[in-house]
């Protein structure tokens, strides 16, 4: 009951500084940079509403007004388009599935320079102009010479490093920290673990991808990257935008991933003892669904243990890291995902977070029209799609997928359920209009496919008072149409994205 | 007590195939000669669209299409169609889908025929009759040097024989290199082949010459030159021998002449070898790749081309890296070069649907009529069955479908399927569509589901609420000293969507009960 007093009080603030933001933004963007008017014949607001001759005046990369039937200030130029929609938003993006794996982009640490207009900083990645591989990650500035090699204040002959023994010193001291008394954290190192909530998929996210634009180009202005499904509990996901510079997509960190079912156990094959020793009980990694509930269940008592002043033992303990991240977890501070696909895995995962009294959002439910009263009474945020009969795509290396059904979203969207559509690692045909495409043929009301790929996710990922509907005061992220959106005759014109038009078709 | 068993089986099982046999009997018996679907839009294809027109088929033939004042017969049976859409069946222009293997071991076997292929009860002729496919051309797929000869289908029947519309339609060949080999060898092959033919043919017309010479006193020995010009006439059918004789047709004209060709630089051996052999009236180019590179070189052979489902290339610069992509039908259309679409034949959900593939070309600019000739008309022109197929025409086989709505449509639904007058599926009986998508509890309740939202969260009665909200009211100050900058907060409720939608919405979600939290299942 306390709660509910305090809410107002937390609101408060809260609302001054949305104010202040809006004032700071609209004071800021003198300029006319992302400024521009848009006239459209029909402007789809995202929430399900569609506002006729509607005109948009976008400031500062931001709506400062929409109004239907608005007159324009005079000799200003317009825009005129014939249908406008929110940018898109995909919960569930597995980021450059294609490209980054056979085809690496340009180096990521270029791009960032480049944004930064430092390009002539670029010393060619690895490769040092010396002609040494420097194995630093971090970027070269003149001022800072590079810890490694000394670049650029570097004379290759003169204090050349002996790349021999200092390897040989590494491996030195990664054998003295192994000869030591191993700590609980003994078993994380990158793959071999199941438990690593302390990771970010950020770090993995190729920045100099081509998927960025493509994502772009098809209508999705903000992405939610979720990490595989390999681990267990998995990295967090990342919030990004899919255009603008490089330095400006990551918007923040998102929720832990965790994975039920036979992803963790049938792709993590990695996921074995250190040094491959024998399996038994005490070292074992998951081999079926116990294994993986059980991993899960051991990862938050860590956390509660560890929360509690103890120190939790046996095999598979998770490391303080990790405990850490999942106290927060436990605390409501960081969101949880849970990748459930079959409806004994959504099952086991509300049994789950009834066990650790913790709220979650269901991702990629393929069942879920067999739990629909489950989900509709638990008011589970829920990620669902791609749609399909026949799976394609990463979908396809899955067994959970033989159930799959095309009437899920229609079923959830009768049932009160606010779901986010998502098409994963699918773009063109497939991509996410698509699937609001296929939503709609499938038996979804066209205004409640609308809100599923723009308000709900917007919602759902907490960015709904930034993205999501084209409202006073939010990020211009608009998708230009030449018909009807979601029709399978219309396609994209164009797409402005922070008031900046980022895609024109030629 | 056990043979009393096996004769009741025995009994059972002849009863089951005596029935089997003739279900088909049944079903074409069942059907009436005369059929008259009214009151449809009638997308024609040929024609003019007619609102409220009127189809007759008479004996699976159409023969009468006008609008609403038509004269019925008296003994039609008259289908309503008001509300409706009737247009001409889709033509799937190149299918190994209905084979149980698509390619022979053999790279060349053109003594093969897909009729002993095609697998009636493949689930693929079902799903062709849901998506509003009426023609098969079934061919034989690219991994070959010459492969089979094709044929024609209806996607009904129980056998092949009950399938097949015109058998030996064309001979496939690929200037592509066969899985596991290079072109040098595909070549090879591919010369070696008509190198063989020709020789054969030659021994076989002097033989045939002399033959002649033999039984006809009029005529005279001839020097083997001559003799073979001139007894290349005289070879008769029965003269071939199998491994020749779908050669020999295709040397005729019986046969069409269809080279797959995966790539832009497949597509020059195959033109040299069309020409070379005269086949130019009857060749069609099955692409792949990037193949629309070659589309001068097409365009000025005038050969007609079937593309595969992927309509877009994605080129990645090798240097810069950038992705062009091409829509492939928009340069054949440039170019002049009549082209045929396939549906996707498994994967991508979208495309597996003939209608979106012209869909596809209307958002490129064609035309609505343009895009649904593709897909009807044009691929029976290039399959050399438009006499037949493809459009609402007095005469032509009564293969017709009634859409929902617009057939380009995504929204629009296969209702009834006609082939050759026979009601061959019908969407209400369609059981496996029910299974994979059943209709909907209660079709009125769509939309605005979120309405009692700020009451509806389950409470837990556990305390830590203050903390959850304390956590995200933080979550917007990006100040916060330690702990994760958080802007996400997936488990908080979706608000109501604002009523007014130029306004700002409502700060909602923190003034939800405080015994309620979300999530938990409980």
């Amino acid at each position: 009951m306390n709660t509910t007093n305090m809410s107002p009080r937390i609101r408060q603030p809260r609302l001054i500084a949305v104010v202040m933001l809006f004032c700071c933004t609209t004071w800021l963007s003198a300029d006319q940079e992302n400024s521009m008017i848009i006239r459209a014949a029909a402007a789809h607001i995202g929430d399900g509403n569609v506002l006729e001759n509607a005109l948009i005046v976008i400031d500062g990369g931001q709506i400062l007004s929409i109004t239907a039937g608005g007159e324009a200030p005079e000799g200003a130029k317009v825009l005129e388009v014939p249908v406008i929609t929110p940018g898109f938003i995909d919960a569930n993006t597995r980021f450059d599935v294609e490209d980054a794996s056979y085809y690496p982009g340009e180096d990521p640490r270029l791009q960032i320079l480049r944004a930064l207009g430092k390009e002539n900083l670029y010393h060619g990645g690895d490769v040092c102009p010396c002609g040494t591989t420097c194995p630093a990650v971090t970027l070269h500035v003149h001022d800072d010479p590079c810890l490694y090699c000394g670049w650029p204040n570097h004379d290759p002959h003169a204090d050349s490093h002996d790349l021999e023994s200092e390897l040989a010193d590494a491996a030195r001291e990664a054998e003295a920290a192994a000869a030591g008394v191993p700590e609980s954290s003994a078993l994380i190192n990158e793959q071999s673990s199941e438990v690593v909530p302390h990771f970010e998929v950020l770090d993995a996210v190729d920045q100099g991808s081509d998927d960025f634009s493509r994502l772009l180009r098809e209508g999705v202005t903000t992405i939610y990257v979720s990490p595989d499904s390999s681990a267990v509990v998995g990295a967090r996901g990342a919030l990004m935008r899919t255009g603008g510079t490089v330095t400006d997509r990551f918007i923040g960190p998102g929720a832990v991933k965790t994975v039920l079912g036979s992803d963790a156990y049938r792709f993590g094959s990695s996921n074995r003892p250190p040094f491959r020793t024998f399996v038994s009980v005490y070292n074992r990694r998951p081999a079926s669904r116990m294994g993986v509930a059980w991993v899960f269940r051991k990862a938050f008592h860590d956390a509660l243990l560890r929360s509690a002043g103890h120190d939790p033992s046996g095999a598979d303990t998770s490391s303080p890291e990790a405990s850490r991240v999942l106290n927060q977890v436990l605390l409501g501070q960081i969101p949880l995902r849970i990748q459930a696909r079959t409806a004994a895995d959504i099952e086991t995962a509300f049994r789950l977070c009834k066990e650790f009294n913790v709220s979650f959002t269901l991702e990629d439910p393929t069942e879920a029209y067999k739990t629909v009263d489950l989900l509709a009474t638990s008011k589970v945020p829920v990620v669902y799609g791609p749609i399909f009969d026949v799976p394609s795509g990463i979908l396809a290396g899955s067994r959970e997928h033989r159930e799959s059904r095309l009437h899920t979203v229609r079923d959830l969207s009768l049932a009160g359920i606010p779901l986010a559509l998502s098409a994963q690692d699918l773009r063109g045909e497939e991509g996410l209009v698509r699937q609001a495409m296929l939503a709609i043929r499938y038996g979804v009301d066209p205004a409640e496919a609308m809100r599923m790929v723009t308000l709900y996710p917007a919602q759902l990922l907490g960015v709904a008072e930034q993205v999501g509907t084209l409202q006073v005061g939010k990020r211009a992220d608009l998708v230009i149409w030449n018909g009807s959106p979601f029709s399978s005759l219309s396609q994209i014109e164009g797409v402005i994205h922070g008031g900046v038009i980022s895609f024109e078709r030629s | 007590m056990l043979s009393k068993l096996h004769r009741s089986l025995r009994v059972m099982i002849f009863f089951g195939f005596a029935m089997l046999l003739l279900m088909p009997m049944m079903v074409s018996a069942a059907a009436p000669s005369k059929v008259a679907l009214t009151g449809a839009r009638v997308i024609t294809v040929s024609g003019a669209e007619i609102e409220g027109g009127t189809v007759l088929i008479e004996d699976g033939i159409i023969t009468a299409v006008g609008d609403g004042s038509m004269a019925i017969p008296y003994d039609a049976m008259e289908v309503d169609c008001t509300g409706m859409v009737v247009a001409p069946g889709f033509i799937h222009p190149h299918s190994a889908s209905g084979l149980d293997i698509p390619n022979e071991n053999l790279a060349v076997a053109p003594f093969v025929d897909v009729y002993d292929a095609i697998d009636p009860s493949r689930f693929f002729f079902e799903d062709s009759l849901r998506n509003g496919v009426s023609t098969i051309h079934v061919m034989q797929g690219d991994n070959c040097v010459v492969g089979g000869v094709s044929r024609i289908v209806h996607p009904i029947g129980l056998s092949p024989d009950e399938m097949t519309r015109m058998a030996g339609v064309a001979i496939k060949m690929s200037t592509s290199p066969r899985r596991g080999y290079d072109r040098l060898r595909q070549l090879a092959e591919l010369r070696e082949v008509f190198a063989e033919y020709d020789r054969w043919r030659e021994d076989l017309s002097e033989k045939r010459f002399e033959q002649e010479v033999e039984k006809d006193e009029e005529l005279e020995a001839l020097p083997p030159e001559e003799a073979r010009a001139k007894g290349d006439a005289m070879v008769r059918d029965e003269d071939l021998d199998d491994r020749h004789r779908h050669l020999a047709h295709l040397g005729d004209g019986r046969l069409g002449a269809w080279i797959y060709c995966g790539a832009a630089t497949d597509v020059a051996p195959a033109l040299a070898l069309i020409e070379e052999r005269g086949w130019k009236d009857r060749a069609v180019l099955v692409l792949g790749g990037d193949s629309h590179l070659a589309v001068k070189e097409i365009a000025d052979s005038g050969v007609n081309v079937v593309l595969n489902e992927e309509l877009v290339y994605r080129k990645r610069d090798a240097i810069s890296g950038d992705v062009e992509e091409t829509f492939i039908p928009a340069v054949f259309r440039k170019s002049r070069v009549k082209f045929a679409l396939q549906p996707s034949s498994n994967g991508s959900l979208p495309e597996r649907f003939l209608g979106y593939q012209a869909a596809r070309l209307v958002r490129a600019g064609f035309s609505r009529e343009q895009a649904l000739r593709v897909v009807t008309l044009g691929a029976a022109e290039i399959c050399g069955v438009d006499d037949r197929f493809g459009s609402i025409e007095v005469g032509k086989t009564a293969n017709l479908v009634m859409w929902t709505g617009d057939p380009l449509e995504l929204t629009s639904w296969v209702q009834k399927v006609w082939i050759e007058g026979i009601l061959a599926y019908d969407r209400e009986k369609d059981a496996r569509l029910e299974r994979l998508f059943p209709e909907a509890p209660e079709p009125e309740v769509v939309g605005e589901p979120l309405q009692d939202e700020g009451e509806g969260e389950e409470g837990d009665g556990k305390g830590d609420e203050a903390e959850d909200e304390a956590g995200a009211a933080e979550e917007n100050d990006s100040n916060q000293p330690n702990g994760d900058p958080e802007p996400l907060k997936e488990n908080s409720k979706p608000e109501k969507p604002a009523d007014k939608p130029a306004d700002k919405p409502a700060d909602k979600p923190d003034d939800k009960p405080a015994d309620q939290l979300v999530g938990g299942g409980r």
